[in-house]
């Protein structure tokens, strides 16, 4: 059995029916935690003894016959910025919490119910400001395909790990794009799921109005299973929905044809000529699989970009001001130079962009999605970069270089619409990845299409760890 | 007011005693002022009673 290739429902099962012992999966993946590590930088810490007890106990609750949850003896690892009790996540940063956490995040409360095993705390990039997998304070972090290639941020080492085959499934968060982009660059899949329908109760927030927590993996059913446990209201995220939750797990082989995908071709000609054949591609296989193509259009999509920038950047200079005027050297040059921005945007254009949101976003309902269910978008612009080409520091070219990369997630962000990245097939290119953006709490529908998708074009993990 | 007749940049209050060296401060004010041309023109279109709380209703009213 191939423990890396496996998913975290098959890794359940496997365990469950004691095909294989939670002890031995967990050292399996504590052991290839390290040969990553070592290459791509992707861990900050790693709970050894703690998981290997945990197995132990998963094991024996198993032999005795228990009942056990559905991630029962799955190894997990999660980015570095939720709060674990007793412990102080690193935020990859040098700026940190005084003191211990005093509980754990909801959501690895919810995880750790379920039987899953934490086995590491990993690699993100400086306080989740940034879309590369550049870091200046605790080290670039590295493709696992490629070395010399960005693995995407800012939730890189839950990316990196999960391709990897050290875990079938990490959490990450987004604001910007920060768990599409990585996906896309190392070949997996993630669901930035609709603003409000993950708590982000102790978890390290960026810009509160935009930040969404969400699940990495390399097979969707992982995606589904996981916002199955994670989504819905929490008290101490008082934005949280109180929708209900569906069974995302048991509606994934839901039919999708007749789902209309909308196709915005003027948008999408702006990306790299590479980038648009394979987006193309990846639109035939979802029509082989029962979507109908539409055309649709995004009105403004810079305006989307731009309202959503002033949301991240003055939220961001409230945040971390006070620690800029004390600590500044403190900070990474990149994430230094980004954070100066907010302060100097006017307080009117702020509340401007937070007045124009519930507009924009019914208007972009209304015309975009008002002969689609969802639409179709390249998650990176262009071809995977080398760590080098976009290695800009703090320097004139920083703004300009980022853009470029969250060319096509921020907007999602602003108008709080869930998007489901998908690795394009790899043939013999770079990984990359599309986004199939959903309407407000389309996620069901979303998962499904990307089942619908991996039939054809399965997961993979990087072998050779 | 600068020679060029444009206003000098005043270092915000929240910033005090952090140091911006000029080359940086020369990418940021265009940069926020093309924001500020988004802000102002999306302002132009918006009603008055327009409210931040109209995203969670738009949100929300999704399948209702």
């Amino acid at each position: 059995m191939d423990l890396k290739t496996l998913s975290a429902v098959e890794l359940a099962e496997a365990i469950r029916t004691r095909k294989v012992s939670s002890v031995e999966v967990v050292q399996d993946a504590l052991n290839r935690l390290k040969a990553v590590h070592e290459k791509c930088n992707a861990v900050v810490s790693t709970d050894t003894e703690e998981a290997l007890a945990a197995a132990k106990e998963i094991d024996a609750a198993i032999a005795s016959g228990a009942q056990v949850g559905p991630l029962a003896g799955v190894p997990l690892a999660h980015k570095d910025m939720f709060d674990r009790a007793g412990k102080i996540p690193s935020w990859g940063a040098r700026i940190r919490r005084e003191k211990p956490c005093n509980e754990d995040n909801p959501l690895l409360a919810r995880l750790k119910a379920a039987g899953s095993i934490q086995i590491a705390a990993l690699h993100m990039t400086e306080f989740a400001f940034g879309p590369t997998g550049h870091n200046y304070v605790i080290g670039h972090a590295r493709n696992p395909w490629d070395l010399s290639r960005i693995p995407g941020g800012s939730s890189s080492g839950s990316a990196i790990c999960v391709a990897a085959g050290v875990v079938p499934a990490a959490l990450g968060s987004d604001t910007a794009g920060s768990l599409r982009l990585p996906a896309a660059a190392c070949n997996v899949t993630s669901l930035k799921p609709t603003w409000s329908r993950v708590s982000r109760a102790g978890a390290m927030p960026l810009s509160p109005s935009l930040d969404c927590v969400g699940p990495i993996a390399r097979d969707v059913r992982d995606l589904a299973l996981i916002m199955s446990l994670i989504a819905g209201h929490d008290p101490r995220d008082g934005s949280s929905s109180r929708r209900p939750v569906p069974d995302y797990l048991g509606l994934i082989d839901q039919p999708v044809d007749g789902i209309r995908i909308g196709v915005d071709e003027r948008l999408i000609g702006e990306a790299h000529p590479e980038v648009q054949q394979r987006l193309e591609g990846a639109m035939k296989i979802l029509e082989r699989a029962g979507a109908k193509r539409v055309s649709v259009r995004f009105q403004d999509w810079r305006a989307l970009d731009h309202m959503g920038q002033i949301l991240q950047l003055c939220e961001v200079a409230s945040e971390h001001g006070p620690y800029l005027r004390k600590r500044g050297a403190d900070y990474g040059p990149q994430v230094r130079a980004r954070m100066e921005f907010g302060h100097f945007i006017p307080g009117s254009d702020y509340v401007t962009a937070l007045r124009a949101r519930g507009t924009i976003l019914s208007r972009v309902l209304t015309e975009t999605f008002g002969n689609c269910d969802m639409v179709i978008l390249p998650t990176l612009a262009d071809p995977l970069p080398t760590i080098d080409e976009l290695d800009v520091g703090g320097g004139p070219q920083l703004m300009n270089a980022i853009g470029r990369v969250i060319l096509y997630t921020r907007p999602a962000n602003y108008l709080g619409l869930p998007a489901l990245t998908l690795p394009y097939p790899r043939e013999s290119y770079l990984p990359n990845g599309f986004q199939i953006v959903g309407r407000p709490f389309d996620e069901a529908r979303m998962l499904a299409v990307g089942r619908a998708y991996q039939k054809e074009v399965p997961g993979e993990v990087v072998h050779g760890w | 007011m600068a020679e060029n007749g444009t206003q000098s940049p005043t270092m915000p209050k929240s910033l005090e005693g952090h140091t911006i060296p000029q080359e940086r401060l020369d990418v940021i004010l265009p940069f926020v002022t093309a924001l500020s041309e988004t802000a102002v023109r999306i302002g132009d279109t918006l009603p008055l009673e327009a409210d931040p709380a109209d995203f969670i209703r738009v949100l929300e009213s999704e399948g209702e």
